[in-house]
């Protein structure tokens, strides 16, 4: 055995790096709510350590409904906030600097013043992305609460401190087939993605959180072969749906009997009620990337623009950030000049067709009591 | 080596013999010249026997090596070229890399673009005939030695699969973008859709049967290793000659089952067992793929028609299915969008 050191050297290696290099995630940390029949493979898989810290959303509480003297109390070219009062203008400023670019200041949007002497009414391209996405969230807190709740969102709930949120995606580049189209086409991976669940292509993002394909009909209704085919019941399609269900499950944190029956994904009546949440997160996220995001592309800063020159768009990482509920929102404080239908807006599509799913989309609790247990 | 049990050593008391080839018996029937050398290797001795070759190659050998190379070499370089001929990013993107079959538009059509399933379909051609002339050189091998052909057909039914996955259910569907991709994430990936797609493979019964002969295989194969090794002591490692004449090993071996389980297999019968479960597993496998989409839409309301599995209760009422919405919303083209007049709310 004169090789017996090296190869002892060699598994120690091995072993060193096995213990110290992937980020192992243990069984014992991982918290199982079970909640359907017993062995009908229901479960919220959890890592506890996932849920302890997070990012809390800095408030600003209005002491005294008065002025900022700073301001004068004066505000001009009011577009979106006309109906506040300066006092409550002043504190939603506050907090939205403090949201969204709590270290480069108002300056930030205000053209870079700082100072007694700025022009706060003066406009500046960043400024008016902020008062679209002003818009938005006013936008989203009157007419989106078939999916936000009375938790509702604030600039925080996606910013988190940062200028940019961490989650977004841009329109897809076609892959260009190597050696002028004779090497077979690439696929759309983003290799050049620094985690794993930014690295899954942007196609179906485009296709079902953009041009508002409907991401359904890829199971057959029927047993057997011969019955009407379903639009999306063909395996391009059908990865297509998963990776999507894959970027919505990594978003929020949780694994598919989240909302669907783990024996049968297409089946409504079977699934948990929370699928009802996730529909209207599609067709909310499907809205604001129609209405608002892939319209900003004229107006959008070099450091919001994808590979083709379009405006970051949304996805459901970009509020949820690995949580199932995100953080920030309303549901201590409250700020009135982030909720208004001050905006002619269509109404919501979701909410006209369905009037029942209010009720049920508000946060349902799948409780672990068994019905097959009594 | 005329063989001789005095010979044996194991794995504990081994002692490695060097020397001229052992005696071999004579090959029969039509064979081409073997490549007369061999070696020894003292680490391959710690696995198995120590010495490599003579070598047989023949023309399947040689042809089956060369379609496996062209088809290994078609996949490697279309991943090389994917990835700009970086050999860093090659290595990062290889487990990601893919070469796919031509799109569902192409139907059966065998000469679509190169770029569009046209290396697919070649490096598909290439494996097959790698791996079916393979199959001959294990046949006519096991011919030449006057041994039975167990382990050719044991390797026809993995083609078996293999076929009907790539294929035999392709060709059966009317497309060949029913077929997985060659890659290694890429054919996974696949795995999941298709199962997705088809309702789910866990209700196909022969999925089930697959899975069963798949699981009973290993378990099989730990109680074979098991009670060899545990009767080695007493000479159980020469399984030939306790077939012939039981000793002590064979003795202590099948009574330890009758003690455990109440029946034995015996020293001729477990390979039996070992055999039918391997290959049992590829052709139950093979019959559940070519029945997916040619037959089976959706295999969970297949196996709840049938009364496969019980229909739950839920602690949640049932869930009503929301009436989908007509999102219309064109979509301006990148760098194309509408001035800011047109934003939200119109700008007042």
């Amino acid at each position: 055995m004169k090789y017996g050191p090296i190869i002892f050297a060699i598994a120690l290696a091995v072993l060193a790096f096995g213990i110290l290099v992937p980020p192992w995630i243990l069984p014992t940390n991982v918290a199982t709510t079970q909640t359907g029949p017993d062995a009908s493979a229901m479960g919220l898989y959890l890592d506890v350590r996932d849920e302890a810290g997070g990012p809390v959303q800095p408030e600003f509480l209005p002491a005294v409904a008065q002025a900022n003297p700073a301001t004068g109390g004066g505000y001009s070219n009011l577009q979106v906030l006309g109906g506040e009062s300066p006092a409550e203008i002043d504190r939603t400023m506050l907090a939205l600097t403090a949201w969204v670019a709590p270290k480069e200041g108002c300056g930030f949007c205000h053209g870079g013043q700082t100072g007694p002497n700025a022009n706060w009414a003066a406009d500046y391209p960043r400024k008016e992305v902020a008062r679209q996405m002003l818009r938005m969230v006013r936008d989203v807190n009157a007419r989106w609460t078939n999916h936000v709740g009375q938790q509702g969102v604030t600039c925080f709930s996606c910013h988190q401190g940062q200028p940019v949120p961490r989650h977004k995606w841009f329109t897809p580049q076609e892959p260009e087939p190597p050696l002028g189209g004779m090497a077979g086409k690439p696929r759309e991976w983003h290799t050049k993605a620094g985690t794993i669940r930014d690295f899954f292509p942007s196609q179906p993002e485009q296709l079902y959180l953009l041009e508002g394909k409907p991401a359904k009909a890829v199971q057959a209704r029927q047993a057997l072969v011969g019955g009407p085919v379903p639009e999306n019941h063909n395996l391009k399609a059908g990865e297509n749906v998963y990776i999507l269900m894959m970027q919505m499950a990594q978003a929020l944190n949780v694994n598919c009997t989240f909302c669907h029956q783990s024996r049968v994904a297409y089946d409504w009546s079977q699934s948990p009620p929370n699928r009802l949440n996730g529909y209207s997160g599609i067709k909310m996220t499907v809205d604001l990337n129609q209405r608002v995001f892939s319209q900003l592309t004229p107006i959008a800063l070099p450091e919001a623009k994808g590979p083709l020159g379009d405006a970051a768009k949304i996805n459901c990482g970009t509020c949820h950030n690995q949580r199932q509920k995100p953080a920030g929102g309303m549901a201590s404080v409250y700020y009135p000049a982030l909720v208004g239908p001050s905006v002619p807006a269509p109404a919501n599509p979701v909410a006209a067709a369905n009037p029942g799913i209010w009720q049920l989309a508000r946060h349902p609790r799948v409780g672990p009591v068994q019905e097959a247990r009594r | 080596m005329g063989f001789n049990y005095s010979y044996y050593e194991s794995f504990y008391s081994q002692i490695q013999l060097r020397g001229d080839v052992a005696g071999e018996p004579p090959m029969q029937g039509q064979n081409e010249p073997r490549i007369e050398k061999h070696f020894f290797s003292y680490w391959m001795g710690k696995i198995g026997d120590p010495q490599f070759g003579p070598f047989y190659l023949g023309w399947s050998g040689i042809f089956s090596l060369l379609f496996g190379f062209a088809a290994f070499e078609i996949i490697g370089l279309n991943f090389a070229a994917a990835n700009g001929w970086n050999p860093i990013r090659f290595l990062k993107g290889i487990i990601w890399d893919a070469v796919d079959p031509p799109p569902a538009s192409n139907g059966l059509h065998l000469f679509p673009p190169l770029a569009e399933g046209g290396w697919w379909l070649i490096a598909g051609f290439c494996l097959t005939v790698s791996v079916i002339l393979w199959w001959v050189r294990l046949y006519r091998r096991s011919r030449a030695l006057g041994m039975g052909v167990h382990v050719a057909l044991a390797f026809g039914c993995a083609i078996f699969l293999f076929l009907a996955l790539g294929i035999i259910r392709p060709v059966l569907m009317g497309d060949f973008s029913e077929a997985p991709p060659f890659g290694i994430i890429p054919h996974l990936n696949w795995t999941a859709t298709v199962s997705v797609t088809y309702g789910n493979w866990y209700y196909n019964p022969f999925h089930m049967l697959s899975i069963v002969f798949l699981y009973g295989s290993t378990m099989l194969f730990a109680m074979h290793g098991g009670t060899i090794l545990a009767t080695a002591r007493y000479g159980a490692e020469r399984e030939s000659r306790e077939i012939v004449d039981r000793g002590t090993a064979a003795e202590r071996g099948a009574l330890f089952w009758r003690w455990t389980m109440g029946f034995n297999a015996t020293f001729e019968s477990i390979h039996r067992w070992a055999w039918w479960f391997a290959v049992l597993t590829v052709i139950t496998g093979g019959i559940g793929v070519l029945l997916t989409g040619t037959v089976v839409d959706n295999w969970y309301l297949w196996g709840m028609k049938h009364g496969l599995v019980t229909e739950y209760q839920y602690p949640y009422a049932p869930t009503p299915e929301p009436v989908d919405p007509v999102m219309t919303m064109p979509v301006a083209a990148p760098g194309t969008g509408p001035v800011t007049g047109a934003l939200v709310g119109g700008g007042q």
